[in-house]
């Protein structure tokens, strides 16, 4: 399996859409920080207070993330809907699963390859997002909750990729990234439902965030954490921050949710490939 | 015996892309496989790689299932498709290969340069496979099959990219890999290369095998003889025993088939005594092209044979 790690990473590496998108991410980082660098500079003139000031500060940092969470996403998306349909559409597939490679060793090794780069990536984004925010608005970050909420931010990609994996296994590339694309949207729409019901007290938006979180529970990851993150002091800042702030939490279990999700959709896909004929 | 299988079938909705094939592989053999477009043969290529999984009957490596990891280490696989990781140099590519085979680092040398030399890419390892041409990229995949020396060499359409140098050089390769052992089992449309390459064919139609057994039996079971006459009358050869093998029949000349070389005498000695003025006897086995298209166009449908 480490050895079809090690090719897929290389693949990564030759691919001309990561150095895009790796520029593309150095331009959307200076954009904001730009933007940090505006509003904290007319809230110092305008003499705003300690309160003003974390509130825009936590704001900023929550938005930062949110915005990220589509970068992550969208490549996520595009690196495992042609994980493996890819390989059978050109025909490389027959050349790689009859060496001796069991079908499971060929999927997670792809799957770990591609999880691997998109946590680093997310982690890189969140750390780089939460640094600005800090800077511009002298935030008092605690170092372990923001460490524990971006690593639980790198969680976000994998749970993108397993369903992207699994539909990759089962049908073509164009309509597997279409698929896993659709289901990402459902989740931040449902996010988003979710959060503006908590803040209108709405019990029946609540609980449509909640069903599209158990359909795809991407979304609910990032709202966990980014409440890690901001910890109790940022956490008031950005409750009533609307469909970008945590006003309705996830729960820890949430979480458990998310990660047996990964594994489940990851062992269909083994199970689906393992059938499938080449 | 190195490769069985027993009622191997796939079938797809209603077709049957393979119908019960009983195929059996001696170490040492080279195998070919023939067929016309879509009578199956890559289907079951497939299934004895364990890239299609059987609908009924099971094929058996050294007594083992196809798609055991430790018997795919003893076979190498050159598929039609022979589609690689471009954005890899051929060097990179073999050395994934080899690592996958479990080749010891130190060994991964010696092995890539070995594979190379026998296909003649030697001096283009550092390319990227993108800048090979067609024909290249076909030996590279060829070089990828042979690296770890496997016992069972599948070769599916191996010169389909290749010009007649290329052609030629792959049936030398063949040659070198049958010195060392090396089973093959060679899935070609060109007869010629077959009938220059195999000691054993199977003939594949709709799905059936409906021959195999050694090229020599093929070949030498069926002959067609050309008698030369001069005004001959037909009517010489009232109730004559080999009527019936008679394929056109002239005032000059008579062509039969015979499916053993031994009936020759008799037929020439029962025409001489019919009263039949013979000048000339031309008896030629038939080539392979003539075995397959009797095969595949008269006998397709009827029961297996073996020769």
């Amino acid at each position: 399996m480490l050895n079809i790690v090690r090719l897929t990473l290389k693949e990564i590496m030759n691919k001309h859409i990561l150095y895009l998108g790796l520029v593309f991410s150095i331009v959307f980082l200076a954009v904001y920080a730009l933007g940090l660098h505006n509003i904290a500079e007319a809230q110092m003139l305008s003499g705003n207070q300690f309160w003003f000031r974390n509130q825009a500060g936590y704001q900023l940092l929550t938005l930062g993330w949110y915005v990220s969470t589509f970068l992550v996403g969208a490549l996520a998306v595009m690196m495992g809907a042609g994980s493996i349909s890819r390989e059978i559409e050109s025909g490389t597939i027959l050349s790689l699963a009859s060496r001796p490679f069991s079908r499971s060793d060929i999927l997670m090794g792809k799957f770990m390859a591609y999880s691997m780069v998109t946590a680093l990536y997310s982690g890189i984004m969140a750390a780089a997002i939460t640094t600005l925010a800090s800077h511009y608005f002298q935030l008092m970050i605690n170092p372990r909750a923001m460490i524990t909420g971006i690593l639980i931010f790198m969680l976000f990609p994998m749970v993108l990729l397993a369903i992207a994996h699994l539909a990759s296994v089962i049908t073509t590339t164009l309509t597997a990234g279409i698929v896993s694309f659709m289901l990402f949207i459902i989740a931040i729409t449902g996010g988003f439902m979710e959060q503006i019901g908590a803040v209108l007290g709405n019990r029946s938006l609540v609980n449509t965030g909640v069903v599209a979180s158990l359909i795809m529970p991407c979304d609910a990851i990032y709202r966990m954490a980014v409440k890690k993150a901001v910890g109790m002091l940022g956490t008031g800042y950005i409750t009533d921050f609307g469909p970008f702030g945590v006003a309705s939490a996830p729960s820890i279990w949430m979480l458990v949710y998310a990660l047996a999700y990964t594994f489940i959709i990851i062992f269909l896909a083994m199970h689906y490939f393992n059938k499938r004929d080449l | 015996m190195l490769m069985s299988t027993l009622e191997l079938t796939k079938t797809y909705g209603d077709n049957r892309a393979c119908d019960r094939i009983c195929l059996s592989l001696e170490e040492g053999q080279v195998f070919g496989l023939l067929g016309p477009n879509g009578a199956g043969k890559s289907t079951l290529v497939k299934m004895l790689l364990g890239l299609v999984w059987p609908s009924s009957g099971q094929a058996l490596i050294k007594g083992r299932p196809v798609d055991n990891p430790d018997i795919k280490k003893t076979i190498g696989y050159l598929p039609e498709l022979f589609r690689l990781y471009e954005w890899l140099s051929a060097r990179d590519l073999l050395a994934f290969y080899a690592r996958s085979y479990g080749l010891a680092h130190r060994e991964q040398p010696a092995a890539i340069a070995e594979a190379l030399e026998l296909v003649g890419l030697r001096g283009r390892e550092n390319e990227k496979i993108r800048a090979y041409s067609k024909g290249m990229q076909q030996r590279l995949a060829l070089a990828g099959a042979i690296l770890h020396h496997p016992d069972l060499l599948f070769l599916d359409e191996p010169t389909s990219a290749l010009d007649p140098i290329g052609r030629r050089d792959i049936r030398d390769l063949i040659s070198v890999l049958k010195d060392r052992g090396t089973t093959i089992f060679l899935n070609s449309h060109l007869l010629s290369e077959v009938e220059m390459t195999c000691t054993h064919l199977g003939f594949i139609s709709r799905g059936k095998l409906i021959a195999q057994g050694e090229m020599s039996d093929f070949l030498q079971d069926s002959h067609e003889l050309s008698i030369e006459m001069e005004d001959f009358d037909p009517e010489l050869l009232a109730g004559w025993n080999y009527e019936q093998h008679v394929v056109e029949l002239s005032a000059e000349k008579i062509i039969l088939t015979v499916e053993n070389k031994e009936e020759i005498p008799a037929i020439i000695s029962s025409l001489v005594h019919c009263g039949v003025r013979i000048y000339r006897v031309d008896a030629k086995s038939r080539g392979l092209e003539e075995v397959f298209l009797d095969l595949i166009e008269y006998r397709g449908e009827t029961d297996s044979i073996n020769a």
